[in-house]
């Protein structure tokens, strides 16, 4: 079922129990994650959970509401203009064979192996068996991408859409939204696609990740697509349970990055930039290419903007609260922007034609992020392979990972 | 503690400035969010963003002439995307923890007013809300009040248009149960959530110039 106020089955007499501290809808027991007050309409404490106030108020004077739904069986047919690999048909096999015997899967594939088009199959082998799917993400950014890329293969299929504050509702048999949309659904899903499993804020929060079990059938499957595994999520879904992809679709290697010294925030303080990153920037400009630039924080990003503005002119700078974000990467994708500054939030979910990467001050990244930010590059056949420098104050484990990982992915190995 | 605007932990360092004072509502990152003036010329009165080759204030102007203006017009908030969304929160949402966010930032001393008025909520609306949005801050700030306007308002102001909130008759008329407050040359202070046009606080205003206070200030929390 999924709750909604104008539902006709009242799954709980009141939404959230106001001794025992539970929020029936997002299993929420932390009592600091509860408020409480004494409200003069009602003459007694009200309490409400804070853990899912997003979706609308939970309460303890109110009912809990849901919907029941039917099962209903769709010929999903999809078009796709071009052929898998060998590999991609492989991993999609697999994705109908953990549907059809409901194991869990974890899909290990590098940035880039085409994963959106590997579930394809999947979903139609659900669809047409009457099993509700859902593929989910905790990034807006992912969601939005992978129902374009959904809604453009399967045409004919109504596909519901939810994400912060955006609704497209149907019958919820086949639905794209981000994981905290799964809060509102019970026992609904027989398989759960999610893509970047490893993302913020899923990865260390208790409750989105209880969500996804609770939104799934007690026999239903759980499929997780990530670059950047744990062995928690190894556990998670069985030993046996893992499918490599280590070749991008183009074939090509990943790029490996180059490592260069040099403290650029300590220049920047001296109204200075850092000659190395004046330099890559300089060749990269030159080649008429396009460079994302990381930083570590946000404050950083805009000490280093006026001095990057000094020398080349033109640049952007994007960070999560920018409301002019996605129109920041539209023009981006459009070529409007050749320099464009970023925190982590451009890690995953996009693709741009001719990309160079920079991370500057790559000793405060963790590596799975830096995985992701290699993987930005070299993602269309036309420009397989791109540049990624990171400029470091000195080496770290995790940057000694990230070549590590990259390497053995380029020879085939595994890595988890 | 946990911010009540964003649910992350607060992690206050201990020292003697804040051993003995009262821990914050919400965190340092949304604190600055919060209090983010947008940037534009501003009529130095309501603080309304000016459109550009805006002389004076259009709003102040009609208001002005249609009313007795009251003395000081004062906003805790400006309007900005982050406040919207507060408030859309608090009110829409019905996050009533967030009453505890706005009530950090009010600032009104007992000493310089006598009465102070929050503009009220029609039955219906109460029902509908669970709550008066104005008395619930006021009470988590402390302040002390009195409620003493009724209204039969049922539209929100925020549902009308421009041209029918100025055309509409005055929704207030004091309150029967608070006959004996006494007003004359009273200090008074109108407190509204959101000043947009002004048109409400200074209906409010009207009602209670006929018992003729010294004068009338306006606080509300955020400008539109």
């Amino acid at each position: 079922m999924y709750f909604n106020s104008k539902g006709d089955v009242v799954y709980k007499e009141t939404g959230v129990d106001i001794r025992k501290n539970i929020c029936h809808r997002c299993h929420n027991r932390d009592k600091k994650l509860f408020y409480e007050f004494y409200s003069e309409l009602y003459g007694r404490d009200v309490k409400y959970c804070l853990n899912c106030i997003g979706l609308g108020r939970v309460d303890s004077m109110s009912p809990l509401k849901g919907t029941e739904t039917r099962r209903k069986s769709e010929q999903c047919d999809y078009e796709l203009n071009f052929e898998l690999t060998d590999i991609q048909k492989e991993a999609s096999k697999k994705v109908v064979s953990a549907i059809r015997n409901k194991h869990h899967l974890l899909l290990h594939a590098v940035t880039g192996a085409g994963k959106t088009e590997i579930i394809f199959e999947g979903i139609k082998f659900a669809r047409a068996h009457g099993l509700n799917v859902a593929v989910v993400s905790p990034r807006i950014d992912v969601v939005k991408e992978v129902h374009l890329r959904l809604g453009d293969a399967f045409r004919k299929s109504r596909i519901d859409l939810m994400f912060a504050g955006v609704k497209v509702k149907f019958e919820h048999h086949f639905t794209v939204c981000t994981v905290h949309q799964l809060y509102n659904f019970h026992d609904h899903f027989d398989c759960i696609i999610v893509d970047e499993y490893d993302a913020f804020p899923l990865a260390d929060d208790k409750h989105l990740l209880g969500a996804i079990d609770k939104a799934g059938t007690v026999d239903g499957n759980i499929i997780i697509m990530t670059a950047t595994p744990t062995r928690k999520m190894v556990s998670y879904v069985g030993e046996g349970n893992v499918f490599q992809i280590a070749r991008r679709y183009h074939g090509h290697d990943l790029t490996v990055p180059v490592i260069h010294y040099g403290n650029v925030n300590k220049e920047v303080r001296r109204k200075r930039l850092n000659g190395k990153l004046k330099r890559l920037l300089d060749d990269i400009t030159a080649a008429d290419r396009r460079v994302l630039v990381f930083f570590p924080e946000i404050k950083m990003m805009y000490d280093a903007y006026p001095l990057i503005l000094k020398y080349f002119g033109e640049a952007e700078t994007v960070y999560s609260g920018d409301e002019a974000r996605y129109s920041k990467v539209e023009r981006m994708r459009a070529g409007g922007i050749k320099i464009l500054l970023t925190t982590t939030i451009l890690e995953r979910g996009v693709t741009f034609k001719n990309l160079d990467v920079i991370v500057v001050h790559t000793e405060y990244f963790p590596s799975d992020t830096l995985i992701q930010i290699c993987g930005r590059v070299g993602r269309k056949p036309q420009d397989p392979t791109g540049n990624v420098h990171f400029i470091t104050l000195y080496n770290t484990h995790h940057i000694q990972k990230t070549v590590r990982t990259i390497n053995a992915f380029n020879k085939g190995r595994s890595v988890i | 503690m946990i911010c009540l605007y964003c649910h992350g932990r607060i992690t206050v360092e201990l020292n003697l400035l804040n051993l003995f004072s009262q821990p914050k509502k919400v965190c340092e990152s949304c604190h600055l969010k919060l209090t983010e003036w947008r940037r534009g010329e501003r009529c130095r009165r309501c603080r309304k963003i000016k459109d550009s080759g805006e002389a004076a204030c259009r709003d102040c102007a009609f208001i002005s002439r249609r009313f007795t203006s009251v003395r000081n017009i004062r906003c805790l908030l400006d309007y900005n995307s982050e406040v919207k969304m507060m408030m859309h929160r608090y009110k829409f949402v019905r996050d009533v923890a967030l009453a505890e966010v706005m009530a950090d930032f009010i600032d009104i001393k007992a000493w310089q007013y006598d009465v102070i008025v929050p503009i009220p909520v029609s039955d219906h609306r109460l029902q509908e809300r669970g709550f008066n949005q104005i008395t619930e801050v006021l009470k988590r700030s402390g302040t002390a009040y009195t409620e003493l306007l009724a209204t039969n308002k049922i539209q929100l102001q925020s549902e009308r248009t421009k041209s029918e909130r100025m055309k509409s008759d005055n929704p207030f008329s004091f309150d029967a149960g608070q006959k004996d407050v006494k007003i004359l040359d009273k200090r008074i202070l109108i407190v509204d959530d959101i000043y947009t046009t002004g048109i409400t606080v200074h209906h409010a205003a009207e009602i209670i110039m006929q018992r003729k206070p010294a004068y009338i200030d306006v606080l509300t929390f955020s400008k539109a």
